[in-house]
């Protein structure tokens, strides 16, 4: 099989045929090196790449498989990393200078659920420092480029995982989402971004950024295959004491069901305010596309779902800036520019304005709670616009961050997917936001995996298809 | 219109330094901006909010029964 196909492969696909004996996991692996080896100087998605224990393991893997141990969908897959989970052995940078040299003892359980699915680990990728931020403009490692479009961020907090995808350097790759990490990415590079219910997959080795709206998650470039992923890391953990308690469960087992029946939910006010026109354009469309498979739509009200962001706000920077505090006093001039300023507004929030914005998070949880009384899902965009250009300013202020559609479901942690919905004028993606009743991640994955069907847009970027 | 007084950078910079935090003149002129305006939003963020609403409790959303 020729490079470009094997890329372009969605990981079910691979593990199937892996599973088969059609293909090696070493020819697998070695197709994905070449790939970051000809494609990563101009993306710079990788931070650490960990070839020689990756083709040690594709190896194993090998082995494995030809004498009938076989592990699962996903045995021999390969993916990356964010590079803030804990990975034994490997150095952990969260993306910054502070932990440049930090190699962390033991995997994260996330880790090791990973590798007891027989997945691959190629590397580490590029994030923005330490999670907070939305670009991956990384000061000390160097911005990462949407393959899209190299001029343009491919989003953040996880935009290696994002770019890494698009341009088929890897299969899969894990993120981690506090206030739409795991969907901008996904959303602006073309993919498919899944942050779960809170507390569903465990975040014991992954760094805080704010430990109540902190959601590890699939990314991935069709929603088969977020859905396997998410099969793999899901389920309890000792290790985080807000993990839920539910066991593992198979969330492909509804995907092929469609979406006749459902009752998709059009949230007002705030969702489609202030869209780029091809965005909106895109997402009626999308709309539309769900209504003629046989959804019914009806428009829903969230009444206060405009302080969404302010609360959001206050908690994250709270918390992240709590969690910080011993470098922030030690070695502040180690951060980077606008994480240093993010950081430095939490310690001037007092705690009464903390715990107003949580009563904020209760009440938009139980009109959230109304809402799906009568509604399946909720469809909106994921964000008003496509990528931006390197260096343009990014708002934070709550009517023009770009964030400002996904943060309400870490508030109420719902599960919330990003899938594409077209391309604007410009060619560059555009993404869905799709978000259910908590712990009904199978419905979520369903109805976006109906779209993805009957729409199919491509998920390689255009450089990465020769 | 009234305008409301500026925090003073004296006191953003003793609150920063009781903390933990350094912060020179030039960065708490810089800041006062972004906190004056996160607070005035936050003031503003429990307008009508029954007296009676608790915070949200850490963990897992409910399941829907």
């Amino acid at each position: 099989m020729s490079l470009p196909k094997l890329a372009a492969s969605s990981a079910a696909d691979l593990g199937r045929r892996l599973a088969h004996r059609e293909l090696s996991p070493v020819e697998v692996v070695a197709d994905s090196l070449a790939r970051i080896e000809r494609f990563d100087p101009k993306l710079n998605s990788f931070l650490t790449v960990t070839g020689e224990s990756a083709l040690a393991d594709a190896r194993t893997a090998e082995a494995e498989i030809a004498a009938g141990r076989h592990r699962g969908p996903l045995h021999g897959v390969p993916l990356g990393l964010k590079d803030i989970f804990d990975t034994a052995g490997v150095r952990t940078t969260s993306g910054s200078r502070i932990l440049t040299a930090n190699v962390p003892a033991r995997d994260a359980p996330v880790v090791e659920r990973l590798r007891a699915a027989g997945t691959i680990v190629l590397g580490k990728l590029n994030l923005h420092e330490f999670a907070y931020g939305t670009t991956t403009t990384n000061p000390h490692f160097g911005p990462c480029r949407n393959p899209w479009d190299l001029d343009r961020v491919p989003g953040g907090s996880s935009g290696g995982s994002g770019a890494a995808l698009a341009a088929g350097l890897c299969h899969l790759s894990l993120g981690t989402d506090t206030g739409g990490s795991i969907r901008v990415p996904a959303s602006v590079c073309g993919g498919v971004g899944l942050k779960p219910t809170f507390g569903r997959v465990p975040r014991g080795g992954v760094l805080p950024l704010a430990w109540s709206l902190d959601h590890v998650g699939p990314m991935a470039r069709c929603v088969e295959d977020a859905a396997l992923l998410l099969c793999a890391v899901a389920g309890t953990d000792a290790g985080d004491p807000w993990s839920s308690r539910d066991g593992a469960e198979d969330f492909t087992a509804d995907l092929e069901r469609g979406v006749r029946g459902l009752t998709i939910g059009i949230p007002e006010p705030l969702f489609f305010d202030g869209l780029e026109p091809d965005v909106g354009q895109a997402v009626a469309q999308a709309i539309d596309v769900l209504e003629r498979l046989g959804a019914s739509t009806r428009r829903v009200t969230w009444p206060h779902v405009d302080r969404a962001y302010t609360a959001f706000h206050a908690m994250l920077a709270s918390e992240a800036s709590a969690f910080h505090r011993p470098w922030m006093g030690a070695r502040p001039e180690d951060y980077g520019a606008d994480v240093r300023a993010a950081l430095e507004i939490g310690y001037f929030i007092p705690a009464t304005a903390y715990l107003d914005a949580r009563r904020v998070q209760l009440l938009l949880r139980d009109e959230l709670d109304m809402i799906f009384e009568a509604a399946d899902v909720l469809v909106t965009p994921a964000l008003p616009r496509t990528a931006p250009p390197i260096g343009e300013p990014i708002s934070r202020e709550p009517t023009q961050s770009w964030t400002r559609f996904l943060a309400p479901f870490n508030l109420t942690g719902s599960p919330a997917i990003s899938v594409p919905c077209g391309c604007d004028r410009l060619g560059l993606p555009i993404g869905l936001q799709i978000a259910g009743r908590p712990f009904d991640e199978a419905t979520v994955l369903r109805v976006a995996r109906a779209y993805e069907r009957e729409c199919g847009w491509p998920t390689l970027a255009p450089m990465a298809r020769d | 219109m009234e305008r409301t007084p500026h925090m003073s950078i004296e006191v953003l910079i003793e609150i920063a330094r009781q903390q933990g935090i350094g912060l020179d003149a030039a960065r708490a002129l810089d800041l006062r901006a972004r906190v004056e305006s996160l607070l005035a939003r936050l003031a503003r963020v429990t307008d009508g909010l029954e007296r009676g609403r608790q915070p949200a409790p850490g963990g897992p959303p409910r399941r829907p029964t």
